[in-house]
């Protein structure tokens, strides 16, 4: 019979071979690996546990460890200090932000998820369309019928002024 | 972070369903406006954003009730929704409500309030209620509505558990009372 999940040390595999030990504890941040433990009939006796992820790479996978262990660590993981950290950590080239958030859908960790989220909703906010577009590199894709149809539905948002040189 | 991060990404990577995630960490209607406003893909990320949404207040913004009407109506997770005056720039109208009406979540609500909110009458109250079967808490005060608007109410919700009219709060049993008694 498996161990339980927090007393089992668990090895998790990027997709480039690079592997990372965490205590049972810290993986327990990720509800998948908490579902494959419990689905885990076949555990060692020295309760270790091998998850592999196909397609997060060792770099990645090195920043949502360290995530793991410092919001495991409960010692640390209270207010101010916390998100002075959070912070921080999150202060990533926007490439690396989306592997982050990837990884964080991926292995279902929905604190990491939250902060990576948060950090492109701020980047959002109080931008007009045509910047967001030149901010994150995004073609416009829409007709002539679409871009009417927004530009009638969302006037209100732009008090009124014409949305031709936003959009 | 360098320019070159910022030229390079791809948020092209992220499937639709994350972006909706990004998208619920924006309150503003205008700001969620504006990213619907940036390519297809996004449109429908803030469209599936709403529909994960539970709440809905309208505080502070200036929108008539056709657009109000169009959030209400991807928001099919919605349980509660605040359309009251202290949020509103300006007056809905029976018209609006009777657009929110159209929503199909509107059944699930359990909560609406129409605090203060002058500019509906009975007209538009009842074609809202009439949907609004769910109903738990409503907030009418400060509306001039009549008696047709209570009966409709006190028929079509049958969970209402408390009611707020012109300012005073009625419990489920006084709410009964005050219907009896004709005292509004």
């Amino acid at each position: 019979m498996a161990s339980p999940s927090h007393t089992r040390t668990v090895t998790l595999k990027s997709c480039d071979d690079v592997e990372f030990v965490l205590d049972g504890s810290v993986a327990t941040l990720s509800q998948t690996l908490v579902s494959a433990m419990a689905e885990d009939s076949s555990s060692s006796d020295d309760g270790t546990f091998t998850w592999c992820v196909s397609n997060i790479t060792g770099e990645v996978l090195a920043k949502v460890v360290e995530f793991c262990n410092k919001h495991a660590d409960i010692s640390s993981s209270r207010g101010e200090d916390l998100k002075e950290w959070d912070k921080a950590f999150i202060s990533v080239e926007l490439d690396l932000l989306y592997d982050l958030i990837l990884a964080a859908d991926n292995l279902n960790i929905e604190s990491l998820l939250d902060l990576t989220a948060q950090r492109v909703a701020d980047e959002i906010k109080g931008k007009m369309p045509h910047e967001i577009r030149m901010l994150f590199n995004i073609e416009k894709d829409f007709t002539d019928e679409e871009e009417r149809e927004i530009r009638r539905e969302h006037a209100w948002a732009y008090g009124g002024e014409s949305l031709k040189s936003f959009l | 972070m360098g320019v070159k991060g910022w030229e390079e990404a791809e948020i092209d990577r992220l499937p639709v369903d994350l972006l909706a995630h990004i998208f619920l960490f924006i309150s503003s209607f205008t700001n969620l406006a504006q990213a619907s406003g940036v390519c297809r893909k996004w449109r429908e990320g803030v469209r599936r954003s709403l529909g994960r949404r539970e709440s809905l207040s309208f505080a502070g913004w200036k929108m008539d009730g056709d657009a109000a009407a169009r959030i209400v109506a991807d928001a099919y997770n919605l349980k509660e929704l605040d359309i009251s005056r202290r949020c509103w720039s300006f007056q809905i109208t029976d018209d609006g409500l009777y657009k929110i009406s159209l929503a199909k979540c509107i059944s699930h609500l359990t909560s609406i309030s129409l605090w203060g909110m002058t500019g509906v009458t009975d007209e538009g109250v009842i074609q809202l209620v009439s949907k609004a079967t769910s109903l738990q808490h409503l907030n009418i005060g400060g509306t001039f509505i009549t008696d047709d608007s209570l009966f409709a109410i006190a028929e079509n919700c049958p969970q209402l558990k408390n009611c707020i009219i012109n300012g005073i709060e009625m419990m489920s049993y006084d709410f009964g009372n005050s219907l009896c008694c004709n005292s509004v």
